[in-house]
């Protein structure tokens, strides 16, 4: 699979910086997947479960209290107000 | 010559217990000085993080319509104070104030005990300051910004430099500064570019508060820090001078008492 480069940053810092292969979160629209190769886009993201799929298969599930999803052409970047990842 | 010496004793004996103080203080800020700077640089990078973006979206033509970013020629400023929560921090407060004497008419917004102490406003202490705190500031803030009740909006902070020094500033929000560095890239925006771009501000506003707040607590803690090394110095050196006159005071009285035995004794 292909992969694309993941931040995800909240005041406390950068809680995910790496290579990751899906991401899913849900936008003001609607819930919305990342995958690499994602056109240009920018929406801001409601409170939800935000599931990132690394290379490895595993999947990581954290929870954001809203934020902004940018996707641009080199990397993928999650600012959120407050994030912690599930145990 | 017994008054002197009594009286020296006295000195001593409270020039050491603030040597005490202040070599309890200075542990106390250097066991504090690891946690703020690392709460510091993740602020930070967060901060780096939303102007990266920030800037990114000003470059889109749609947004530079956004009431956020018009400039006016207006002088009405909001300020927010962040200042230290106690002193004894050598000129960290000082300076902040100093620096705001520049701008008298401002409205304040504190943050800070010596901050809340000086202008009304609610108690928020510099060191428990969260990111709901700094939420609540900026919705205030973006909404005001918007009625025109002001034309500016700027954080009065300290810069932190190094363990050393450190620098107050103030770092402007609002309006946005345009970018001329990054470059245009045409972007897909959900719903629209204007609702992004207000959505995202105070998120922008209070994310920078948030980052400026640390910072300026790092460099409270490292001021704090390095003022009372050189006050435990100067107090050691106090004390030492203060001995050496004990002693001579001391020895002084024994070398009379001897003469005047020795002279009573040859009579």
């Amino acid at each position: 699979m292909k992969t694309f480069p993941l931040k995800i940053s909240s005041p406390e810092g950068d809680l995910f910086h790496g290579e990751a292969v899906k991401l899913i979160v849900r936008g003001v629209e609607g819930e919305l997947a990342v995958l690499a190769g994602h056109i240009p886009f920018v929406t801001p993201v409601k409170t939800c479960d935000c599931k990132v799929e690394l290379e490895d298969g595993e999947e990581k599930i954290g929870t954001t209290d809203g934020g902004l999803l940018t996707v641009s052409g080199e990397k993928v970047v999650l600012l959120s107000g407050s994030f912690a990842w599930k145990e | 010559m017994g008054a002197d010496i009594k009286q020296l004793r006295t000195r001593i004996k409270s020039v050491d217990s603030t040597l005490h103080l202040t070599k309890a203080m200075g542990l106390v800020a250097s066991s504090k000085i690891r946690r703020a700077t690392e709460s510091m640089n993740r602020g930070k990078e967060y901060a780096a993080a939303l102007t990266e973006t920030v800037e990114q979206l000003s470059t889109y033509e749609e947004c530079r319509k956004s009431p956020y970013m018009k400039a006016t020629d207006g002088d009405r400023l909001c300020l927010l104070v962040v200042a230290g929560d106690r002193g004894l921090a050598g000129g960290y407060n000082a300076n902040i104030f100093r620096l705001l004497k520049e701008y008298p008419d401002a409205e304040i917004i504190p943050v800070g005990k010596r901050a809340c102490d000086r202008f009304p406003g609610k108690l928020l202490y510099a060191e428990h300051f969260t990111y709901a705190d700094a939420k609540e500031i900026a919705d205030r803030i973006c909404r005001e910004f918007i009625e025109g009740k002001f034309d500016r909006f700027g954080v009065v902070c300290t810069k932190y430099i190094s363990l050393m020094s450190q620098e107050a500033y103030v770092r402007w929000l609002l309006p946005l500064q345009m970018s001329e560095s990054a470059k245009s890239v045409s972007a897909v925006f959900e719903p629209d570019e204007i609702t992004v771009l207000n959505a995202v501000i105070p998120e922008y506003v209070a994310g920078m508060v948030v980052a400026s707040v640390k910072e300026s607590f790092a460099g409270e803690v490292a001021a704090r820090r390095v003022a009372m090394d050189s006050a435990g110095k100067n107090a050691q050196e106090m004390i030492d001078r203060l001995g050496l006159e004990y002693n001579r005071a001391r020895q002084g009285a024994i070398t009379q008492e001897i003469t005047e035995i020795v002279a009573g004794s040859g009579s």
